[in-house]
């Protein structure tokens, strides 16, 4: 045999490999993380995942950013015994183009202290020591300022003090950022809204995110030296039904040097959601490479994990019937309005709220 | 005379499944009517929010006449025009999708009876002629 035919079955063989999915990632593993210095962040659909993440969750999580999206229940038209009930309708509608129809931000406070009270959430009164960051780009055409605005009046009603809120929106270059995860020197024009949702507005807002939750850091690397870890998330999902549940079979982590398994000093965690249409599925390494945020962990002691959400149709979903278009993720969102029929996707038991904060037990080495 | 008693217990048997299922059919029924009328009090209760709701922001509007500037007092109204269209088709949308909502409900429910039904009339039937 030829050592050209043994080239193509070995090509060929790869090929099946990698392209059938067998290929099976390595469970997420232990880091050397201070359980008391985790952080989240995310743009648009991720920014409403963190939101929920860091409320759900405000006693284990110090801060949280939130880019181009995130108010708390903003989909939610009414709670019941076993959940809530969001619609598309009102997440598509309101929470990112008709503002007038957003109710007061007594609403969602409300919405929060019946949670709380139910044991759903954590208490609000943990959120007053955390620190956040809030973006919206005056070019922004996707999800409408006000949600954040009235994200940000949540967060002060909710008890977070004023000087530990920063809202981000009016001194951009030219017409402002589109919808965004906006960067120093990557990506599209500043004021487009297309993929790949990463603008170049000479702006690097990973420093100012970073910066708000864990005060002064050093500056950036130049490139990053530390290295990306692809993970198994099924194990995370329930009865390990990734797919149908909105997550993708694999996550990411960013590892830097100094938070290798055996290092000195404890590292911090930050976690990052990509947004609808920004998914490894879509993007490969481009969201999780390209925004800027490994730079300053490197440099920084910061570990990042990058979840990842899946484009769910109906013939994926658990269980299909006379309801299934309505849970389906067509784009790959994080679930920020009840898809694949969660009713507890905004607590501490929403399928994918479970599925990130088990991924940052592990990583802290604090369960599972 | 054996054979003529066991017809007749399984006759009787297959009375009773047939009792059985036409029970739980009727339970299937309230069910299904009870899902359509929570879905109706819930959408109902959203159309007196939206009227609300409408009501509060036309009282709250500036008067728009109210400026001597004709290109002001135009763009105003153009505006208004625009996000109550927006509004209206929102809130159309949210409607639909509760009362589309419910309506699967109500379906899930009747299908899944109905098959539920199928199967043990089958069953019953099995006993009845062996």
């Amino acid at each position: 045999m030829s050592i050209k035919r043994y080239t193509a079955i070995a090509l060929l063989l790869a090929a099946t490999w990698f392209g059938c999915g067998a290929w099976a990632a390595d469970p997420l593993g232990r880091f050397p993380i201070d359980p008391a210095e985790v952080s989240v962040s995310g743009i648009s659909s991720g920014a409403f995942m963190a939101n929920q993440l860091h409320i759900a969750h405000s006693a284990g999580i110090i801060g949280a950013g939130m880019i181009a999206g995130g108010l708390y229940g903003c989909a939610v038209d009414s709670i019941s015994e076993d959940g809530v009930l969001a619609l598309a309708s009102l997440a598509v509608g309101p929470c990112m183009s008709v503002p007038t129809l957003l109710r007061p931000v007594d609403f969602y406070a409300r919405l929060t202290a019946d949670l709380a009270a139910r044991g759903w959430i954590d208490p609000p009164g943990d959120l007053a020591r955390s620190r956040v960051y809030l973006f919206t780009g005056q070019a922004d055409k996707v999800v409408n300022s006000k949600t954040i605005e009235l994200g940000t009046s949540l967060y002060r009603t909710l008890g977070v003090p004023a000087a530990q809120v920063k809202f981000r929106d009016r001194d951009l270059p030219g017409a402002g950022a589109g919808h965004s995860w906006v960067t120093k020197n990557f990506g599209n024009a500043c004021d487009a809204n297309a993929k790949p949702f990463i603008n170049d507005c000479h702006y690097d807002q990973a420093e100012e995110l970073l910066q708000t939750i864990y005060g002064q850091l050093q500056p950036p690397a130049a490139r990053p030296a530390g290295r990306i870890v692809v993970f198994d998330q099924t194990e995370f999902a329930p009865g390990g039904a990734a797919a149908a549940n909105g997550l993708l079979d694999t996550g990411s982590l960013y590892v830097p040097k100094a938070c290798e398994p055996g290092a000195a000093q404890r590292c911090r965690l930050h976690v990052v959601l990509h947004g609808c249409l920004q998914s490894a599925e879509v993007l490969r390494d481009e969201f999780y490479t390209k925004i800027g945020v490994n730079e300053w962990a490197d440099t920084n002691r910061i570990l990042v994990l990058y979840p990842q959400a899946h484009a769910t149709t109906v013939a994926e979903l658990s269980s299909q019937d006379s309801s299934s278009l309505f849970n389906t993720n067509p784009n790959g969102c994080w679930n920020w309005w009840g898809y694949a029929g969660d009713k507890q996707f905004l607590t501490k038991q929403g399928v994918q709220v479970r599925a990130i904060w088990s991924m940052v037990q592990r990583v802290t080495g604090q369960g599972n | 005379m054996v054979d003529t008693v066991q017809s007749a217990n399984g006759g009787f048997g297959f009375l009773t499944d047939l009792i059985g299922i036409q029970m739980r059919n009727m339970e299937a029924i309230r069910q299904a009517q009870q899902k359509m009328l929570e879905g109706m009090s819930v959408l109902a209760k959203r159309q007196t929010e939206i009227i609300e709701g409408t009501l509060r922001r036309s009282v709250g509007e500036p008067p728009a006449a109210t400026s001597s500037d004709i290109r002001s007092v135009v763009g105003h109204q153009i505006e208004s025009l625009k996000t109550t269209i927006l509004e209206n088709q929102t809130n159309s949308n949210i409607l639909s999708e509760m009362a589309a909502r419910s309506s699967a409900e109500v379906a899930n429910i009747l299908q899944s009876r109905m098959m539920a039904a199928l199967d043990e009339f089958k069953t019953a039937l099995d006993h009845a002629i062996p």
